[in-house]
């Protein structure tokens, strides 16, 4: 690594979790989104994909731009979900609780 | 060191460019799924080494790999799998696709640049000994160097399914969590006498032997998706998911029938007449990072002491026949 890269990268790192957070509300918002949707007509078990996808996302990048705590609540719905995903039929009241567990942590990272 | 990143999120992308271009003598080039990184492999014939998330929509990361294996280009390219994914499976799929390593998401910056630092310098030193491909009979592939094989020299061997490189299958090991690894053993297999045979044998035909004994075992362990390579000495090493499970001799009878169908030659037309033997599986049963590189050597180890015990029954009785 270059001899100006330590800081020069944490800067790099900090505006990328800046943009990061700017654009995470829509997130945020689409699982609120599809945990409501959960038990309507439609296709919960399309619904909770999405909402893994989300969650994967989230886990991956969170993380790795230092919110850590935002990381791994993603990580712990994702693998709730996974395992419903794992079952014959959807249980929608457990995923819906995965969601919501994962969205009363999302909440503190939700610019106003 | 050219990179091709390939990952469906953005902000990772970026991250990554960062990085890359704050570490000295590498470049990066991105693509945002498979399809994309497929044209961005056709127009660039210079990458270096790969990463590839595996979680991606449309064709995921362990098709791609494979994809990017079937190019004779980059055989031996790094591949290093980028992924949030816990399920063992993910991972055991991927190595099988032919990856040389995997990250774990979240990662932290300085494990991915040391391990794109480790990827450079196995390049330079691949490149350093003049290590190339050379194509079997078979039409498989395997690594040589000017310099002679020696008959405890490991060599890589490609096209086989489940055969990885020895690196590939130590990071295997040393990566996935205790958890992961619980049901797992790693089993030994020997080419029995292999000393007699690389005596006998030109190396190509010795190469060729090997290359023909993976694709054996391959087969024959293929239901239990193995991960095996071979260590030299004529010795394969494998891990399966349960390999305590297999009966030696059962499997063994088995292997052996099927290398006698294969009606393996010499180039001098010599029929070669192989037989393989199996060490006591090692179970890897909580035992993480080197301890499970441990259990590698003990496998080889108890391979061939398999292998030597037989050959001292068999001698045995023909000294017995003999006096009487």
């Amino acid at each position: 690594m270059n001899e100006a890269a330590p800081g020069t990268l944490v800067a790099a790192i900090d505006r990328l979790r800046i943009r990061f957070l700017d654009q995470y509300n829509a997130q945020h918002a689409q699982l609120i989104q599809l945990g409501l949707q959960l038990g309507e007509a439609g296709d919960d078990r399309d619904r909770t994909q999405q909402a893994k996808h989300i969650l994967h996302r989230v886990a991956g990048t969170a993380g790795t731009l230092g919110l850590k705590r935002l990381g791994q609540a993603a990580t712990r719905g994702e693998e709730r979900l996974h395992q419903i995903l794992g079952q014959d039929s959807i249980d929608n009241n457990a995923a819906r609780r995965a969601i919501v567990a994962f969205l009363e942590v999302s909440a503190d990272f939700v610019t106003a | 060191m050219k990179i091709l990143a390939v990952d469906d999120d953005p902000f990772i992308l970026e991250l990554l460019d960062s990085l890359v271009s704050f570490m000295d003598g590498h470049d990066l080039l991105t693509a945002t799924d498979a399809m994309h990184a497929s044209q961005v492999i056709a127009q660039t014939d210079d990458i270096d080494c790969f990463l590839v998330d595996i979680q991606m929509p449309g064709r995921d990361g362990i098709d791609l790999c494979r994809e990017i294996r079937q190019n004779p280009r980059y055989a031996r390219a790094p591949i290093l799998m980028l992924t949030a994914m816990t399920d063992k499976d993910y991972i055991d799929r991927a190595f099988a696709a032919g990856a040389t390593d995997y990250i774990n998401k979240p990662f932290e910056i300085t494990e991915l640049t040391e391990q794109l630092e480790l990827a450079s310098r196995r390049i330079a030193a691949r490149v350093g000994a003049q290590e190339r491909l050379t194509q079997m009979p078979s039409g498989r592939y395997v690594s040589e160097t000017d310099t002679p094989l020696s008959l405890f020299q490991p060599f890589e061997i490609h096209d086989v399914d489940g055969v990885l490189t020895l690196t590939a299958l130590e990071n295997y090991i040393t990566k996935l969590s205790r958890n992961a690894l619980y049901g797992s053993s790693v089993v030994g297999f020997t080419l029995r006498a292999a000393d007699r045979y690389f005596a006998a044998l030109s190396e190509f035909d010795f190469r060729s032997l090997i290359v023909d004994l993976a694709e054996a075992l391959s087969d024959q362990l293929a239901e239990h998706s193995p991960l095996l390579t071979y260590v030299g000495n004529g010795s394969f090493v494998c891990i399966l998911e349960d390999g305590a499970q297999l009966d030696p001799a059962q499997f063994i009878d088995a292997l052996n029938l099927s290398i006698h169908q294969m009606d393996l030659h010499a180039s001098t037309g010599e029929r070669l007449h192989l037989r393989m033997c199996m060490g006591e599986a090692v179970r890897l049963f909580w035992r993480p990072g080197q301890q499970a590189i441990a259990c590698l050597s003990q496998a080889h180890t108890n391979a061939e002491c398999e292998a030597q015990r037989l050959e001292r029954a068999l001698d045995l009785f023909w000294n017995m026949d003999q006096r009487a």
